[in-house]
């Protein structure tokens, strides 16, 4: 009863979080769309024919594209956020496991971009793979497990992520290059945080009813996630 | 696009005023309401050629004022702005009668376009 409890509480303490979340991206996307139409609206006025003998006039356009430019990636951003919130919404929903890889790539893209790895994602044949589990779980298993090939020692350039469709199951295959870059790296040890990450990880796809399987090898390192077409 | 005469319903009235200044810019006749009861009442005074209606809006939500124009006058289309992240508020929108959604914030050009596939489908 209490393990029951403690789950009820976690899952409401999870929707809570995304509720809030969503419904605050939601207000900043309202205010970048203010933005977007305050700074169209001077592009507007700064392309009428009276602004010509205005001597900012170029200054002023070029301040302009640029505000535009940052509303476009402020929306990005905000996007991100507000379908990262919703999938806090239920533990289990059927999604597109291709929005769910390409959304965490996306939040991931930054976190690999500082430890100077290109992060991309492999499209598959289906554009849709449908998948009924925790849309939350996967991104936080998926996060973890490029969090955990950036920091194994061995140097790297690229993770690349893609699916693969099985009979009874889903793979979901993370990569790195790791003996392109380093081809004596496949040796080296994994650092003591990088193990706890590994725990970390199977023990969450014990709970969605997957498992994870990591291997080593002079080719790179590579993490497979089999995830069921159902959860437990 | 001239002599087209467009509703706009927002309850952000500072979005509303702007975007309605720049379609007159353009030749396009706006009216402005920010809410959907107001909204509902000028649809009786004006008769807009077309609405362009934000989704989630406090008190009478988007997707009520549109199903209560698809009552009285269903032949005027009627265009969804949604906020959220995800296509859902548009495509239940389209559902119950809506000629099309956009994501805000919106590209002008792109809401020029949808109103004239929306008037040309009329």
């Amino acid at each position: 009863m209490k393990r029951a409890d403690d789950q009820l509480l976690k899952i409401k303490e999870i929707a809570f979080i995304g509720k809030v979340t969503a419904s605050l991206s939601h207000d900043i996307k309202n205010i970048l769309a203010i933005i977007n139409e305050s700074s169209g609206l001077a592009g507007d006025l700064l392309t009428k024919g009276d602004q010509k003998e205005n001597p900012h006039l170029s200054r002023l356009t070029q301040i302009n594209i640029s505000m535009q430019e940052q509303v476009k990636r402020g929306v990005e951003i905000v996007k991100r956020l507000n379908r990262f919130a919703h999938s806090m919404d239920e533990e289990a929903s059927d999604s597109d496991l291709n929005d769910i890889i390409l959304l965490t790539a996306d939040i991931a893209k930054r976190l690999a971009r500082l430890k100077g790895v290109g992060l991309e994602t492999i499209p598959t044949d289906n554009p849709i793979i449908d998948i009924r589990n925790d849309p939350f779980k996967i991104e936080q298993i998926l996060f973890g497990c490029i969090e955990y090939l950036l920091d194994l020692p061995a140097k790297k350039s690229l993770i690349t992520i893609t699916v693969k469709q099985n009979k009874d199951d889903t793979s979901i295959i993370i990569s790195d290059d790791s003996s392109k870059v380093s081809p004596s790296c496949g040796d080296n040890g994994i650092e003591k945080t990088s193990d706890l990450q590994m725990t970390f990880l199977n023990i969450l796809m014990d709970e969605i009813g997957g498992s994870v399987n990591f291997i080593k090898s002079q080719s790179g390192n590579t993490i497979t996630l089999s995830l069921p077409l159902k959860p437990p | 696009m001239s002599n087209l005469r467009v509703l706009l319903v927002d309850d952000e009235e500072e979005f509303v005023t702007t975007l309605s200044e720049r379609l007159s810019l353009r030749g396009i006749e706006t009216e402005v309401a920010y809410n959907g009861e107001n909204a509902l009442a000028k649809m009786n005074q004006i008769t807009p050629d077309i609405v362009i209606l934000d989704v989630m809006m406090p008190g009478l939500s988007g997707l009520d004022v549109l199903k209560q124009i698809k009552e009285i006058l269903p032949d005027i289309p009627v265009i969804l702005l949604t906020g959220r992240g995800s296509t859902r508020d548009g495509i239940d929108g389209m559902k119950q009668g809506a000629f099309d959604y956009l994501m805000k914030p919106v590209d002008i050009e792109d809401l020029i376009k949808k109103m004239n596939e929306a008037m040309k489908s009329r």
